[in-house]
């Protein structure tokens, strides 16, 4: 089976590094050579506009990508204002909604 | 200005010390992960602001607490990090190098060490007998009881592994105990300031991410699955493809894509995962429409639960 897929602006999909050299077995996509000046394009092509950022701030998207470590200061300073047993009864919640959920 | 030139101007910004504008996130994410340990030590420190001067409500706090430090933790580490392996987020190697190695402090592991086992090990030998930081199999090909790889595989078995494998060149030895020394000057800081401190809201969260969030990741990921082959290219892993779970786990449900392409930022694999869409189909990738923690619950009980997980999303049928 071949797979005609194009992995330009993809962060250098075929662009393996020291890091990369492990990945077992074919490729999915091709393995097209990559010339310097095609690394300048990803590059530049990393900047088109996703269709999140319409919706989405940058800044909400950075609550949004933090959401779980934010969760858990409110949880721990939370206490001071509605005490111990209170955030152990919402981490308890918490944990049942996102195994059935998440 | 037209706002290409101005985004293009920005990203330039960016690039002098992020290798990729996104990074910023992990570098806010891990910040928040660390802000969260040092409000736990603080209100623990001064337990009549906390109001848990008692022991019963120090516990409820503590329980509390180390959970929930578990669980960024897990994702810290075992996600936010491990792109960091992959894609170093700093353009200088320097700043790459000491960031990660204050980076997985805060999981109870020396950077060095993670990136081995994920690295060299497992990226390496995918789902092979040599990719020992997987589940056991049994003599069906299926992984080990879910429990049980959860409760033995970190720290014991890793530390047998890794002792074997880092022992085994002179350098890589030199290597390793240095990174351990630069490890244990940083790890051991809360057991100074209070031991009683450390156990419950260092060294029990940490063993909360690696065995409940990591572990369990690593478990949900690959069972089932099948070693990369002509025949079988993309069985290896499994796909989450829930929106919310990508968007707060750096799109690690994008599991398969990954494998396949290491060197791709983890902000967009979404995109590759459209572009591959019809090869996951076509050859029978297995795609699920939850995350990895709805997949552990579903693991992790009896065989009903088991079988439920094998379904497919209904968007990814042949």
């Amino acid at each position: 089976m071949i797979y005609v897929l194009c992995c330009q602006h993809l962060g250098g999909a075929s662009q393996y590094g020291r890091r990369n050299q492990f990945s077992p077995g074919h490729s999915l996509l091709p393995d097209t050579a990559h010339s310097k000046k095609s690394v300048e394009s990803v590059e530049k092509r990393r900047n088109i506009k996703r269709p999140t950022r319409g919706f989405l701030s940058s800044t909400a998207l950075i609550f949004g990508r933090s959401f779980f470590p934010l969760f858990a200061v409110a949880i721990i300073l939370g206490v001071i204002v509605w005490g111990p047993w209170i955030s152990l009864a919402v981490t308890v919640v918490a944990i049942a909604a996102t195994l059935r959920l998440l | 200005m037209n706002e290409d030139k101005k985004d293009d101007r920005l990203t330039a910004g960016s690039l002098r010390v992020l290798s990729h504008p996104q990074d910023w996130h992990c570098a806010v994410f891990h910040s928040i992960c660390v802000a969260a340990y040092a409000c736990a030590f603080w209100l623990y420190l001064h337990p009549t602001v906390a109001h848990i001067a008692g022991p019963w409500s120090r516990a409820a706090f503590a329980v509390a607490s180390a959970v929930v430090l578990g669980w960024i933790s897990g994702i810290d580490v075992g996600v936010n990090f491990h792109n960091h392996s992959h894609r170093p987020i700093f353009t200088s190697h320097f700043l790459s190098r000491w960031f990660g190695r204050l980076w997985t402090v805060t999981g109870g592991w020396p950077s060095f060490f993670w990136e081995y086992c994920h690295v060299t090990v497992h990226h390496a030998n995918l789902l092979s007998a040599e990719d020992w930081t997987l589940p056991k199999k049994n003599p069906d090909g299926s992984f080990e009881n879910f429990q049980r790889y959860l409760f033995a595989h970190w720290p014991w078995r890793l530390t047998i592994h890794l002792w074997k494998a880092l022992t085994a060149r002179q350098s890589l030895r030199r290597r390793a105990l240095r990174e351990l020394g630069i490890f244990l000057m940083f790890w051991s800081i809360p057991f100074w300031i209070d031991p009683k401190m450390a156990l419950l809201l260092w060294v029990l969260p940490h063993w909360i991410a690696n065995a409940f969030v990591m572990n369990s990741g690593m478990y949900v990921q690959h069972s089932g699955c099948v070693e990369k082959t002509i025949v079988e290219p993309v069985r290896h892993s499994t796909v989450f493809v829930s929106k919310f779970f990508n968007l707060t786990m750096f799109n690690i449900g994008f599991h398969l894509e990954h494998h396949e392409y290491p060197r791709v930022h983890w902000s967009e694999l979404p995109e590759l995962h459209q572009r591959l869409k019809p090869v996951l189909v076509d050859g029978g990738a297995h795609v699920v429409p939850y995350g990895n923690y709805h997949a552990a619950y579903l693991l992790a009980g009896d065989d009903d639960r088991q079988k439920r997980f094998d379904e497919q999303d209904a968007r990814y049928h042949k």
